[in-house]
């Protein structure tokens, strides 16, 4: 059933055995593994079908410099199927060494291994759209015995909101409830438990949601959002009590400041695409032996192709030639590129191609709450994003491996612009990470390793915002991965509850 | 010394016949605009990137190489002829890809004009470089 908040009674309270807040990636995917569960479910959205300017306002918030201030604003969006609205549908599991405790880089670690996602990552890709993801590398014979591994990326867009909605709206113990934003979780006094979700309208309505679980699927930024306005039973907010929520948050930084050249023989290298293409990077052991974070290494959209003649040719040695040519009477058009026409099989591709590295935790890079308020009186996000500087010689190391890896197996030269790498400015790439972090030690973790807040027995996080660490990969399919995990689990308990 | 067309293609037999057996090969007649060809030839099938951007950058990075053309030839050719009888550019691109590789392999790479090189690669730009002609 789909209802919009704008038409219920002020005062309304709406019921269901699960309440799930926030109708994006992983909202929605939760909500499909209860359509036919037995359970109630609350599916609540604040926004509409549509993109409307007012309520995506309500995303607006300031940034410390790299980001920009409309980051908040403009990296996510506020409407049925959330931010996969402008999601490019880049489909690719995270590394077994995303998953693992590395001494080398200060919090890394899930609560559990890849093996335990795997399961996950097949349904997500029914939800996604996709073929079964590929779990190892791909081309194993292209890069037999080197340092390098390439990873498969699969997907196309999907908008969840589109795709999913008859489902949600035909199914008869759903209720979609758009426009219902969440102003407060609403603790009880024991602070143990969330008693109901406050929601409010735009147009003014207040309304309650209750419900035996809680889930808030807010995004990458608001769900650490929503537990620090909701001050009023613990002053730190919800879930705070170790001063981390909002922390350790997370973006994905590319560096455009490289580029390979390949001979004709070693094409395969140039026609790798980033979409539906491949990722290169290095395996675990080197990623060990150097003491390095995951990264990836992604050939650009628009390749750059030159062959050898046109290259030396710009590189001056027309030029120089001609005077030459010219006294021995022979025409450069026929002869110099006559000769060049010999080697016509031996051409260079150039083609550019981005640094992907993993951002190393940190608690500086964080969420916090600024001074202006939204519409609802709820004090508007500020973020800061730290990298700390482990990830530029990350980025150097990794290309300067890949480089001599290459080299060594004649496949092609690498450039790059180290100064630029250095003093670049960073690029986020929209993938919102960390800030609610999953750990077992509650002083380590907003979550628990089931995504459950430690100190309230009702509510739950989905989403990346429990990411412990970032991988380089594009963090949609994980979600998913994760949104499932959560729901069998959801459904183990409220089964068992029942 | 003026080329004629006899002399280009004379030039060019001789480069694809053996570098002039290299020591019989001094600079002066390196000059020769067949000797630059050759290089040119040997680089485009060897595979090196901007070769006169990576060559240019590292004279500037090292200005002893400029007087020193002899010593950048050692570098490049010395252990490279014993690996092509023929002295075809062939030959010669196949002893420089593995002198590369083995560069590779023991990290004697150069980073020049961003570009990740073995050292062996930079010096044979290098050598191209040096033999700049003006432009008329």
């Amino acid at each position: 059933m789909l209802l919009d908040a704008n038409d219920l009674d002020h005062g309304a309270v709406l019921d269901a055995d699960l309440c799930i807040a926030g109708a994006g990636a992983a909202g929605i995917t939760l909500a499909l593994q209860f359509l036919d569960s037995g359970r109630s479910v609350l599916l609540l959205e604040g926004g509409g079908l549509k993109r409307e300017t007012d309520v995506q306002n309500l995303y607006a918030g300031t940034s410390d410099e790299p980001l920009a201030d409309g980051y908040p604003l403009m990296s996510r969006l506020r409407l049925l199927g959330g931010t996969t609205n402008h999601w490019i549908g880049a489909c690719l599991t995270f590394d077994p060494i995303d998953f693992t405790a590395r001494d080398w880089v200060p919090d890394s670690g899930w609560p559990f291994e890849r093996s335990e996602l795997r399961p996950y990552y097949m349904r997500a890709a029914e939800v996604a759209g996709i073929s079964p993801p590929a779990f190892d590398d791909v081309d194993p014979t292209l890069f037999e015995g080197s340092m390098i591994g390439v990873k498969q990326t699969q997907g196309h867009a999907r908008r969840f909101g589109e795709v999913y909605r008859e489902q949600l709206e035909e199914a008869p113990a759903l209720r979609l409830v758009l426009n219902a934003n969440v102003v407060r979780v609403a603790l009880g006094q024991d602070a143990g438990s969330v008693e109901q979700l406050d929601l409010a309208t735009l147009g003014g309505k207040r309304l309650a949601a209750r419900a035996k679980c809680f889930v808030l699927a807010l995004g990458g930024i608001e769900n650490s959002r929503m537990l620090l306005v909701s001050d009023d039973v613990q002053s730190t907010g919800v879930g705070n009590a170790h001063d981390l929520v909002g922390r350790y948050w997370m973006d994905h930084s590319g560096f455009p400041v490289a580029a390979v050249c390949v001979s004709d023989r070693d094409r395969t290298l140039v026609t790798y695409r980033p979409q539906g293409g491949r990722v290169l990077r290095l395996n675990e052991e080197i990623q060990r032996r150097h003491r390095l974070v995951n990264c990836g290494l992604m050939f650009n959209h628009v390749p750059l192709i030159e062959d050898t003649r046109h290259a030396l040719l710009r590189d001056g040695a027309w030029q120089r030639l001609a005077p030459y040519l010219e006294d021995s009477g022979i025409r450069p058009e026929s002869s110099l590129l006559g000769r060049f026409d010999r080697h016509r099989d031996d051409k260079l591709y150039y083609r550019r191609f981005s640094l992907l590295p993993e951002q190393i935790p940190t608690p500086d890079s964080r969420v916090t709450l600024g001074t202006a308020e939204d519409p609802f009186g709820l004090r508007r996000v500020h973020m800061q994003w730290s990298l700390p500087p482990e990830t530029y010689r990350t980025a150097r190391k990794t290309a300067e491996l890949f480089a001599e890896d290459l080299g060594r197996r004649g496949l092609g030269r690498v450039a790059v612009d180290f100064d630029a790498l250095e003093g670049a400015v960073y690029q986020p790439g929209f993938h919102h990470m960390g800030g609610t972090r999953m750990h077992p030690d509650p002083r380590q973790g907003v979550v628990d390793g089931q995504c459950r807040v430690h100190s309230v027995a009702n509510l739950y996080l989905a989403g990346s915002s429990v990411f412990p660490t970032s991988s380089y990969a594009n963090p949609t399919f994980t979600i998913l991965a994760m949104t499932l995990r959560l729901a069998d689990y959801l459904a183990s308990r409220l089964g068992r509850e029942a | 010394m003026k080329i004629t067309r006899r002399g280009v293609l004379l030039g060019v037999l001789a480069a694809s016949g053996g570098v002039l057996a290299y020591q019989r090969f001094p600079w002066e007649v390196a000059q020769r605009s067949e000797m630059h060809d050759f290089l040119f030839r040997l680089l485009e099938v060897v595979a090196v990137p901007h070769p006169l951007k990576v060559g240019e950058a590292h004279l500037r990075a090292t200005p002893g190489l400029k007087g020193q053309p002899q010593k950048l030839l050692d570098a490049v050719f010395t252990d490279l002829l014993p690996l092509a009888p023929r002295g075809t550019v062939e030959e010669l691109a196949t002893a420089m890809r593995d002198k590369a590789r083995r560069q590779f392999e023991t990290g004697d790479v150069m980073t020049v004009s961003t570009w990740i090189l073995a050292r062996a690669e930079v010096e044979l730009c290098a050598l191209i470089a040096l033999d700049r002609r003006p432009v008329r």
